[in-house]
């Protein structure tokens, strides 16, 4: 690249997001107080025009490679926009009865997306803190919209205060990656720092760091609060787009960074995630808050998740992201069928009788459960079982047996919300019938699920072309 | 020259139809006739299926296009003798299963025609996939309609029949979805062809017998792993009932056909004598646990374990016999399984009918109840009495026929197992006879029974219709055996030629 002529074509998303906030603050002004669907309005269109800018930006990289644009980057922008266009469908009628719909929710939540894409863009130390913390603030003061409620502010204090400490463990690991390779570049990190015990701490602490964001345990405590105290709306942002950016993380951290072959830290990171798939697993069938099911649901989720990065190879880590990608369309989904459900948080009585309520919802709700649980054709078995060849492939078969045995018993908790919605009946009969724009985003979101596992080739073909051909 | 296409339009057409009734059908009525309408229609492709089909030509039919490229996945289609007799068992049993719930379900009968067509669908495409992974999809995906068929017009404790249902059906086959994975990357393909002609050694063959095992003994349903059969049977409408034990039941003996005896013979072989010891204590055992029940369902559903046992001492019996490559005695095993397997549809889906019957008359199912119904419903009485003897093995009934010819391959292998297995005749014939002596014969139990109508025009068909089949079936079976007969003698041949000469 020749030094001094900028290339901004890679930056074209960016610099849309970063256009659109400005653009939406000054329309919240305006008109926020008497025409809050305006300010929604403005945000989609918005968020389309991110999304044509997505498709349009041409890779490369910037700022002497600390910034790269390559396919794992559109892909995880893509689906970023998707989930925050989902997103800013399903939550309006949460929030304005929770009374916390503001423009600011908005713009925290596009402040979020664009901490997403700066991350899944990283490509040094810097750039990467830097989006993750911006993704961070961003979720930190949206838990606290609803500013006088308690359990929002015990939810944003416990998220805050953890998701500070594996901040500052991410940190730490860094900090002593830069010192012991001198740059702060990702592809030059690993070949620059030698195979030392101090390389290890540094992994073992972005591990952690990496633990918290993705909420895997031991670092899970702050996912069920920050999934049920907030108001619904903002629930559907944390559940989804921090899963993408620990994605973007793990995939630019730990597969080039690090100067440690992936072997001698792999038992960590196995570790982790039987230990997310168990407690994950065992914690939800407990539960009587749908929030906090699908919260502790999402543990396990992440361990599954993890274990594909454990087997490692481009056929492991694209199982990973395509698993990353479902999951947040199936979470999403899920939470839009609850906020359609339910003004205010909600009990998981509150599912009762749903088919005899609003038969579609049900329906599209019984396809996000039955891909959640694995179910073929749904994407949620393909995802699950890409990992298991993935597994497989590497010599973990019996890691593999114990990951489908825990998925069995995932599947009870899923059938518990089918049971609620087909098999009892209604605490409040009277038909349910959210907005069109509303019924029509659910329908599409649950129908992907099916469309992704019937017709699963573009995606997965793109998921593995994000890590190299092969 | 109808071959392209034809299974296709066998399995997707009662799944269009079925979502369709799901969305549009807004009254019962509606619901009920285009569901009845769709599957007797279903008859017609497989008629054409059965004129054309070759029973000496292999797989037929077949539909092979890519699926999931990436990973060698195709959408592959194919029939031999044995998917074709479980097909068209399929295609002759669904209508009575419609007609089971004529009455008896009055709500949401949209979602019910709609899930039991979607299920039919399904059920196809399992007998039809010549891809393990597109088997494992129908396979799987069709717990769901079942789940809902169970939950939502079961019995009082359908829930928990349901969700044990299930995760017992599950948990069963999330190992055998383990083991097609193993396969594939040895294999580099799903296709089941290139599955059985994979070499493996002792070791592997092992344990992915022991991954399939778990999914089809949790189908059959084997001992012990029965447990959810009784509650799921007693607790499902008898549309359901009938669909499970008449079909879903034979899903757990063609996966061992298709799977563990061809992918890992050698293991098969090595495993034989567990699977006789299982399937001895399921014949003798459950038929004793049978003769106890004091709930009609519930006995026919434990009879129905004990036939299953039946089936699966005829696959493995042949593998204990000490001369090897006698395939003509394995052929004759494997060929008394299947034939007990189609007669267990056809007696099984009559008796749980005519449990449906009662049922819809008194709402209750508790033997005790009943005494005397014949003087009331007197050719219901015929019915009955007919189909528990056939489910006895009366000679000359369709259930003696699959009988005859295991305790026939077991004899010439162990004449004690034979002994064992003959034990079924004689607790069958206990369980079926105190049934029928308490239920239908003696004085007029009470006011109820003496109230009773007997048999309507629409049970008079179905229950007639089978009771016909029962009897052509046990009087000349020669169709069904000549239909079968090469595919089984090819696989007899595939399975004892082994694996391990070849690795």
């Amino acid at each position: 690249m020749v030094i001094g002529l900028f290339n901004w074509a890679p930056l074209l998303p960016e610099l849309a997001l970063a256009g659109l906030i400005p653009v939406l603050l000054l329309v919240d002004l305006a008109a926020g107080g008497k025409h809050p669907r305006m300010v929604q309005a403005v945000c989609l269109a918005g968020l389309a025009l991110v999304g044509w800018a997505v498709f349009a930006a041409v890779p490369g990289e910037l700022f002497s490679d600390s910034f790269v644009f390559d396919e794992l980057a559109r892909l995880l922008k893509l689906a970023g926009v998707l989930l925050a266009g989902l997103a800013f469908v399903y939550a309006p009628g949460n929030l304005s009865a929770a009374g916390t719909l503001r423009g600011e929710y908005y713009l925290l939540g596009l402040f979020a997306l664009l901490g997403v894409f700066v991350t899944a863009s990283a490509g040094s130390l810097l750039t990467l803190y830097l989006g993750l913390e911006l993704l961070a603030l961003a979720l930190y003061t949206l838990v606290a919209l609803k500013r006088d409620s308690a359990r929002a502010a015990e939810a944003a204090m416990k998220y805050f205060v953890l998701g500070a400490i594996g901040s500052g463990a991410m940190l730490y690991g860094m900090s002593l990656l830069y010192g012991l390779s001198g740059s702060l570049l990702l592809s030059e990190v690993a070949a620059a720092a030698p195979d030392s015990a101090g390389a290890y701490v540094a992994v073992a602490l972005v591990l952690t760091g990496v633990a918290f964001k993705l909420g895997a345990a031991p670092f899970h405590q702050w996912v069920a609060d920050a999934y049920d105290g907030p108001p619904l709306g903002v629930a559907v942002l944390i559940a989804t787009a921090p899963k993408l950016a620990s994605f973007a993380l793990i995939a630019r951290l730990l597969v080039d960074g690090v100067p440690a072959p992936q072997d001698k830290w792999n038992l960590l990171l196995i570790a982790m995630a039987l230990a997310s798939l168990a407690l994950g697993t065992i914690v939800a069938l407990a539960q009587t808050r749908a929030a906090r099911l699908l919260a502790w649901a999402a543990i396990a989720h992440v361990g599954f998740l993890l274990l594909g990065v454990a087997a490692g190879g481009a056929g492991g880590l694209s199982a990973a992201l395509f698993y990353t990608l479902v999951y947040v369309l199936m979470a999403a989904g899920a939470f839009g069928v609850i906020i359609a459900l339910e003004k205010q948080a909600a009990p998981l009585e509150s599912l009762r009788g749903l088919y005899r309520r609003n038969p579609g919802i049900a329906l599209i709700m019984l396809l996000i459960m039955l891909s959640m649980i694995g179910i073929p054709p749904l994407a949620g078995f393909l995802a699950k079982w890409q990992v298991l060849m993935a597994l497989v492939d590497s010599g973990m078969t019996g890691l593999a047996v114990v990951a489908v045995a825990f998925a069995v018993i995932g599947a009870y908790y899923y059938l518990k919300i089918v049971r609620l919605m087909f098999m009892e009946a209604p605490q409040a009969p009277e038909p349910l019938k959210p907005g069109w724009g509303v019924r029509l985003t659910l329908g599409a979101n649950g129908l992907a699920l099916l469309v992704i596992g019937v017709w699963p080739n573009p995606l997965l073909d793109w998921c593995r072309a994000a890590f190299g051909s092969g | 020259m109808f071959g392209e296409g034809l299974l296709s339009v066998l399995i997707w057409l009662p799944v269009a139809a079925g979502l369709l009734i799901m969305g549009l059908a807004r009254s019962a009525a509606v619901a009920r006739w285009s569901c009845l309408a769709v599957a007797l229609v279903e008859w017609i492709p497989g008629w054409l299926l059965w004129r054309a089909f070759d029973p000496g030509g292999g797989y037929q039919f077949v539909e092979r296009h890519d699926w999931i490229a990436r990973f060698n996945v195709e959408y592959f289609l194919g029939v031999d003798g044995i998917a074709l007799a479980l097909i068209l068992l399929t295609l002759v049993l669904t209508p009575v299963a419609i007609v089971a719930g004529w009455r008896a379900i009055d709500r949401r009968t949209g979602l019910y025609y709609g899930a039991l067509l979607i299920q039919q669908g399904l059920m196809l495409g399992v007998f039809c996939a010549l891809d393990s992974l597109l088997f494992y999809v129908f396979w799987e995906f069709m717990l769901a309609p079942m789940f809902l068929i169970i939950g939502i017009w079961g019995g009082e404790r359908r829930i928990y029949a349901t969700v044990k249902f299930f995760l017992f059906t599950f948990l069963g086959s999330v190992f055998m979805l383990v083991s097609l994975v193993y396969l594939y990357l040895k294999a580099g393909s799903y296709a089941i062809p290139d599955l059985h002609a994979l070499p493996l050694t002792p070791a592997e063959q092992q344990l992915l017998f022991l991954g399939f095992l778990a999914a089809f003994a949790v189908k059959v349903p084997m001992w012990p792993v029965h447990t959810w059969l009784p509650d799921a049977h007693v607790e499902a409408p008898t549309g359901g009932s009938v669909i499970l034990a008449a079909i879903l039941l034979k899903m757990g003996g063609f996966g061992m056909l298709r799977f563990s005896l061809p992918v890992t013979p050698d293991a098969a072989w090595q495993f034989a004598p567990l699977i006789i010891a299982l399937s001895l204590i399921a014949i003798v055992y459950i038929a004793v646990v049978a003769l106890a029940q004091r709930d009609l369902k519930k006995l026919i559903a434990y009879s129905s374990v004990a036939h299953m046992g039946f089936v699966t001492l005829g696959f493995f019996v042949p593998l204990a016999h000490a001369g090897a490559g006698n395939d003509e005695l394995l052929a004759l095993g494997m060929g008394g399984g299947m034939v007990q397997m189609i007669s267990h549809g056809f007696i099984s889906a009559a008796l749980f009918l005519c449990v449906g019957v009662l049922y819809d008359r008194m709402h209750t199912r508790r033997i005790d109840d009943f005494g005397g119904v014949a003087n009331t419903m007197p050719a219901f009485a015929v019915l009955t009495v007919l189909f528990a003897l056939a489910n006895a093995g009366l000679p000359g009934t369709s259930g003696f026929v699959g009988e005859f010819l295991v305790i026939l391959a077991s004899f010439r292998v162990q004449p004690l197992v034979a002994l064992g297995a003959a034990t079924i005749l004689v607790l069958g014939a206990a369980y079926s006879l105190y049934m029928i002596k308490r239920v239908v014969f003696g004085e007029v139990g009470n006011e109820r029974v003496a109230a009773l109508e007997d048999l309507d025009i629409r049970e008079g068909i179905a229950l007639g219709g089978l009771g016909i089949s029962v009897i052509v079936l046990g009087l000349y079976p020669d169709p069904l055996v000549e239909l079968m007969e090469p595919s089984l003698n090819e696989l007899a041949r595939h399975v004892l030629s082994g694996k391990v000469a070849a690795w």
